[in-house]
This record gives C-alpha cells, structure tokens and sequence, in this order.
C-alpha cells in the first residue's frame, strides 16, 4: 500500500536482468533475480501483482548513455522549464528517458547556468519490464539512472581532496561502470559488459586505457593531467591495483563494498553477488536522484498519490469536524443538563414560595406596609407633642427667677423635620422689678442661665433687646401706678426626645 | 477501460465523497451549533429566571419574617380600627368636634373657636419614612381662653387620651392678656391660647399581592 510509506518496491534494470528487492523502511526483506527472458517476465509479472500497492522505484543500468554539459540564460518558474525542454528535445528529440541535472552558475560573463543533460540512447531493455509494470497497474514513482545514484553513494570518497579528474570504476553484478568526475561533480559515465575471455586483471587495464583515450578525445582531459583512479571492488575480485599501469603514476583509491555493507546495514553475501543492492538501499533509505521518467509513465503513482492525499484530507477534515460537532454537542448536552438542573431548582423554589404564600393571611397589606403602619404607630404614640415640655421646662426656670415675667409663648415644631425632632419655644419675657438697666441686665442673664441649666434645653438664645428701658404708664384714675418693663425675646431650643429604637417587638 | 480514464473516474469519485464529507461536515456542524446556541440560550433564560425565583422566595421569607415581628402590633391597631380608634380609623370630624365640646365642658373652660379642614391625601416631611402609607391630614385650629396655662395641658391630655383620632399638636401660642398678678376673678380669662394641630389617619391598606405568577 502506498499509505504503508515504509514499504517500497526497488527495482534495478540492466541488459540482462532485473533485480528487485522489497523494503520495508531502511530494511531489505528480499531480494528477486529476474533473467530478461518470458519465465524471467512472467515471475516478474508474479512478483509485482503481489506488492501493487507498494510504490515502485526503478534503476536503469543503461548500456547506452548519453553526457552533455550545456549552458542556459539564468530563468526561474516556467521560462526555466521551457528552456529545459527545448534543449532537451534539442539534443535528444525521440528519447523517452533524458533528463537535466543542475551543475552549477557561471561566475563570469552572463552567468548562465551550466546543466548535464543525460538520456538513455537505447531503452529497449526497459520496454519489457516497463510493460510489466503498466500491466500490473503498479505505482512507479520514478526511473533513475545508476551511474547518478553511484555518485551519491561514493560521494565521500569524491568530496576527498585530491585531483580534479577522477575516474570511478564499479564492479557491478553484470559489469563494469566507469564514471568520469569533474572536481567531484560527474561528467560521464559508460557501461561495459563483463568479459569471460578476459582476465580480470587485463580487463580492467584496457577499460582504463579505453576510457583514457576517449576523456582525451573529448578534450575533458590534457595528456599530462593527472586522473585518479577509485576502484570500488568486491573483495573477492581477484585484482592487484599496483599491478594496474597508470600513465601518471597516481595511486589507486580501492573501496571495499563490504565497507558500504556495514553502513547500509546490508549483509556482506548480498553485496558480493548484487553490489546494485547497495544504489537500491540508498532509495530505500530517501535519497533520490534525477528522475527519468516523463509523467504519462508516473500517471498512476501521481494518480493514487493524490488520491491517498485525498483520503488523508478527507479523513483529517472528517475527524476534526466530528471532533468539532462533538464539542459542540458536549456543551449543548452540559447547558441541556444545567437547564434541567435548574428547572428542578425553580419549581422547588416556586413550590417554597406557594408554601410561604399560603402562610400570609388574606387581606393583609404588603409587610412593608405592615412595618410601616406599625413603626408609625409607635413613633406617634413615643412622641406625644404638645407643649407640656416647653411649659414645664419655662416653669421650672420662671420658679427660680420670681423678678421674671412670662407674657407670651410660642410653642412650634417645625413641620419640616422628623416627627422626633426638635420642638422651639419663643418667649417673651419682662423683668418686673424696678431696677435700672443694669440690674435688668443682670436678672435676665441670670434667668437665661436658668434656663440653660434646664435638662430639656439645647439652646437659649437672645433674639431683640427692648429699644427703651422701662416706664411708668397709667391714667389719673387708676388706684395703682403701671410699671412697664421692657419686653426681651427669647428662643429656646428645646433638645430632640430620645427615643428607643423603633421596633414592633413588645 | 483505459487506466488513466479509470484514474480519473476513481479520482473523481474521491473527490465527490471528500466534497459530500465536507458539506455534511458543515451541515453537521451548523446544526450541533444551532443546538448548542439554542441551550446555551435557554440556559441563560432559565438562569434569570433562577435569579428571580430566588429574589421571590428571598422576598416572601423576609415578608413573612416582617410579618412575625410586626404582626402581632398590626392585629392590635386592626383591633382599634374596628373599634373605631387609632391610626387605622378614618377621622370622623363630627365625633372628634363632640369630643372638643366634651372637654371644654368637663375642663370648664371659656369656650373653644374651632376650624377643622377636610381630611386629604397629604406626604408630610415629617412621616416621609412611611412614604408607603396613605396618609390623610386634616389641619384644626383651635382658639380658646384660659384662666391658668394648666388648662392647656389638661386639654392636650384629654385630647390624646381619646383614641379615636390621632392628633399631632403643631404649634400654640400662649399670650398674657394682662400684666402684673393674675386676677382671682374665676370669671375673667388670663391667657389666651391659638393651637394649631394635624389630625392624621390612613386609607384602607390594599390587601397584598402574591408572588407567584
């Protein structure tokens, strides 16, 4: 299944078979040999209506390949894709499998850049195995080429510092694949059948001299440039590298698959027999190269990949809005419980409040206005006005001042304050005795401290002083002369009744 | 059928349940919030109305808490009122003018001047505490002569002692019709006194309301 992201199907294509190997994450589970002959196909065809579902990555061993290093106007977006096809169709108008490798950007003039365009010349020996693929409707997610993949994987011994020509030759289960590195950057690669008439020894030598020749006829090299040769062998391989004549006596850099094994966490027998394992588990494992395929070949992956993308979107969409609806649901089902709750708690409050309205008796007022009537009633009978206090209190003062005359008594409380308030008495008063100013003075001064001296008295205060002092008034025939004094006003403040609390408690 | 016309139609089908998954989704969700919304709704609804039910029963158990400590006193001026007396019997100007002439005859005073507004619908300051009654104020006036202020204060006694009418004194003016030593004469009046006073009396009280609806 292309959802089950760990397992992939890797497939290695050459001129003389296909070598397939499942993966399930980093780890190879097994591994197929397929010969390129009907029963070969026919187990083939087997092998991939079983793992259908698993994304198929296919490696072309192409003998026949074409190099070219070419240059284009610095573009980007679709300008930059146009330009790339037409050089593409340029160079290799008719070809299925051909791609455009970004190499690097010009420092100088119009700093273009500098691309390798590949393509395989022959792809005869993918038909057959690409026909399977089509037939089973499997998800081929791409076609790459192995001399790319081989740079990946020897990348480390490319990036070392050394000469800027390298040559690097790999023993591969079929043959021989020489591959031409540029300051650690491929140029060129070429695929040379194994052969049985040969000693390993003898073949090698004259591959190398081949592959000399024609980086020379290619002017890739100078006669005198140094080039390096990186030998990557099985230890089985029966080759001597000091043994091997190299023009400019440069040292041979020998690589030792076993040592790729033990990163790879592949076995050391599979690599002796397929070292192709060890390109196959660098996809395994997420590194991809330059795809080959054109889209109408992927249309299937592409297909069933947005499709799962679908799925996903669908599911997460689905998820997250169940997820939603039930919150949503959750709190109207908590506010439904609360309302219910709540509703209990009413009617028990309504059914306390009938209980309690059953206790009031009929007719009866509002008890605000129970308590009002009552505290009312109460205040009008604490506080009985009348003038008795003003009287008593002047009685008692007058009692003690016999020289003092009360002629007149205004007794009021202001209709504006509280019903306990303040009651004020005017008086007026005159001294009676024949005395002078002075002696008047005196006995009034002494009867407004009488009277302050009274218990119910706030405040005593003198309001007109007589404009004559007193006078003798009468007629000829009164038996007894008038003696009029002069009147003083007098305002008393009497103090407020202190009352007890008001309350209708006995 | 071709694959790629095969892929499409799958691809096809794929997108028309993720399109029907999304509209159901949105239906889905609009209705489960439509219902939260509606809860929520009815809740805060049913809340206030809690608040309310509290507020009513919070009311009847302090009006019934009123009611026992005023109660009994209220029964009391109920009691009066039926008996014609206190501050819950309407003034009856024509008994209380009776009583007026009673007292000056036992009080064996001069004689009374009198004047008795109509009883109306009044909000003195004096009672703005019980801005809940309804107060009814009759103003009087009375003018009369004594031979001792004591007469005074006998009829103010005698006034207050007679229940059937709720009288508040609010001024009096005591002046000395003569100077010097008060004449023996039992037949010639020493004082004269103008009062004025406020009959006060209630309408009937409306009997309460209930509380529940």
């Amino acid at each position: 299944m292309l959802n089950n992201k760990a397992a992939k199907l890797i497939l290695c294509v050459n001129h003389q078979q296909l070598l397939a190997g499942y993966w399930l994450g980093n780890q190879l589970q097994s591994h197929f040999l397929f010969k390129d002959d009907d029963a070969g196909h026919l187990a083939c065809a087997g092998l991939l209506e079983k793992y259908r579902h698993c994304p198929v990555y296919l490696i072309a061993d192409a003998r026949e390949e074409d190099y070219r290093l070419g240059n284009l106007p610095h573009t980007s977006g679709k300008t930059k894709r146009a330009l790339l096809l037409r050089k593409l169709n340029q160079f290799y108008r008719g070809l299925a499998f051909r791609t455009a490798i970004y190499r690097h950007r010009h420092k100088e003039q119009r700093q273009d850049d500098c691309y390798l365009f590949f393509a395989i010349n022959n792809d005869s020996f993918l038909q057959n195995w690409l026909s399977l693929i089509q037939a089973a409707n499997s998800l081929l997610v791409g076609i790459y080429p192995i001399a790319l993949l081989s740079s990946l994987l020897h990348q480390d011994a490319l990036s070392k510092l050394g000469e800027p020509h390298r040559v690097l030759c790999e023993q591969l289960s079929c043959g021989l694949r020489q591959s031409y590195f540029y300051q650690g950057q491929l140029q060129f690669s070429r695929f040379v059948a194994s052969s049985s008439l040969q000693a390993a020894h003898e073949f090698y030598q004259d591959e190398w001299e081949k592959m000399r020749r024609y980086l020379l006829g290619q002017h890739l090299i100078e006669a005198d440039s140094p080039l390096q040769l990186i030998l990557v062998l099985a230890p089985e391989t029966l080759i001597d590298p000091t043994s091997l004549r190299l023009e400019q006596n440069q040292p041979v850099q020998l690589i030792n698959y076993l040592d790729y094994a033990k990163t790879k966490q592949l076995a050391a027998k599979l690599i002796s027999t397929a070292p192709e394992l060890l390109h196959m588990q660098l996809i395994a494992s997420g590194q991809l190269v330059a795809n080959l395929a054109n889209d109408s070949l992927l249309k299937t992956y592409q297909s069933q990949r947005l499709k799962n993308r679908l799925h996903t979107l669908t599911g997460a969409m689905a998820c997250l809005g169940l997820i939603g609806a039930a919150l949503l649901f959750y709190q109207g089902a908590k506010d439904q419980s609360a309302l219910q709750k709540t509703a209990n708690q009413i009617a028990a409050m309504q059914a306390q409040v009938q209980h309690y309205e059953q206790q009031w008796p009929a007719k009866l007022p509002a008890a605000s206005q129970i308590k009002s009537a009552v505290l009312l009633d109460l205040a009008l009978t604490k506080i009985s006005h009348s003038p008795r206090r003003a009287m008593q209190t002047l009685s008692a003062a007058l009692d003690e001042s016999p020289a003092i005359q009360l002629n007149q008594l205004t007794w009021q409380v202001y209709p504006e304050k509280p019903i306990n308030e303040q009651e004020t008495a005017l008086i007026s008063v005159e001294v009676i005795d024949d005395a002078g100013a002075n002696q008047q003075d005196f006995l009034l001064a002494n009867f407004i401290r009488k009277l302050k001296s009274q218990p119910m008295v706030a405040k005593v205060s003198l309001l007109s002083m007589p404009a004559k002092a007193s006078l003798i008034s009468g007629n000829t025939l009164d038996e007894k002369t008038v003696f009029h004094s002069p009147e003083f006003k007098l305002k008393i403040d009497l103090k407020p009744v202190q009352l007890a609390p008001l309350s209708g408690k006995k | 059928m071709p694959i790629i016309k095969q892929g499409r139609l799958s691809l096809s089908i794929n997108l028309a349940f993720l399109g029907l998954i999304f509209i159901g989704l949105i239906f889905l969700l609009g209705w489960m919030n439509h219902y939260r919304q509606q809860q929520a709704h009815a809740l805060a609804i049913q809340k206030s109305s809690l608040a309310l039910a509290k507020q009513t029963l919070k009311k009847v158990k302090n009006d019934l808490a009123v009611l026992a400590e005023y109660g009994p006193h209220y029964a009391i001026l109920l009691d009066r009122a039926r008996r014609h007396e206190g501050l819950l019997n309407p003034t009856n100007s024509q008994a209380w003018i009776n009583q007026l002439q009673a007292q000056q005859k036992n009080l064996q005073l001069f004689n009374i001047a009198y004047s008795m507004d109509l009883t109306q619908p009044s909000k003195p300051s004096f009672i703005s505490a019980y801005a809940n009654l309804p107060v009814r104020l009759s103003a009087i006036s009375l003018d009369f002569d004594m031979l001792h202020e004591e007469d005074l204060l006998q009829l103010t006694d005698a006034l207050a002692a007679d229940q059937s009418a709720v009288i508040i004194w609010r001024d009096c003016e005591i002046t000395r019709l003569y100077p010097g030593p008060w004449s023996s004469n039992q037949l010639k009046a020493n004082l004269h006194s103008k009062c004025r006073l406020d009959s006060l009396s209630m309408d009937k009280l409306s009997a309460r309301q209930g509380m529940l609806p």
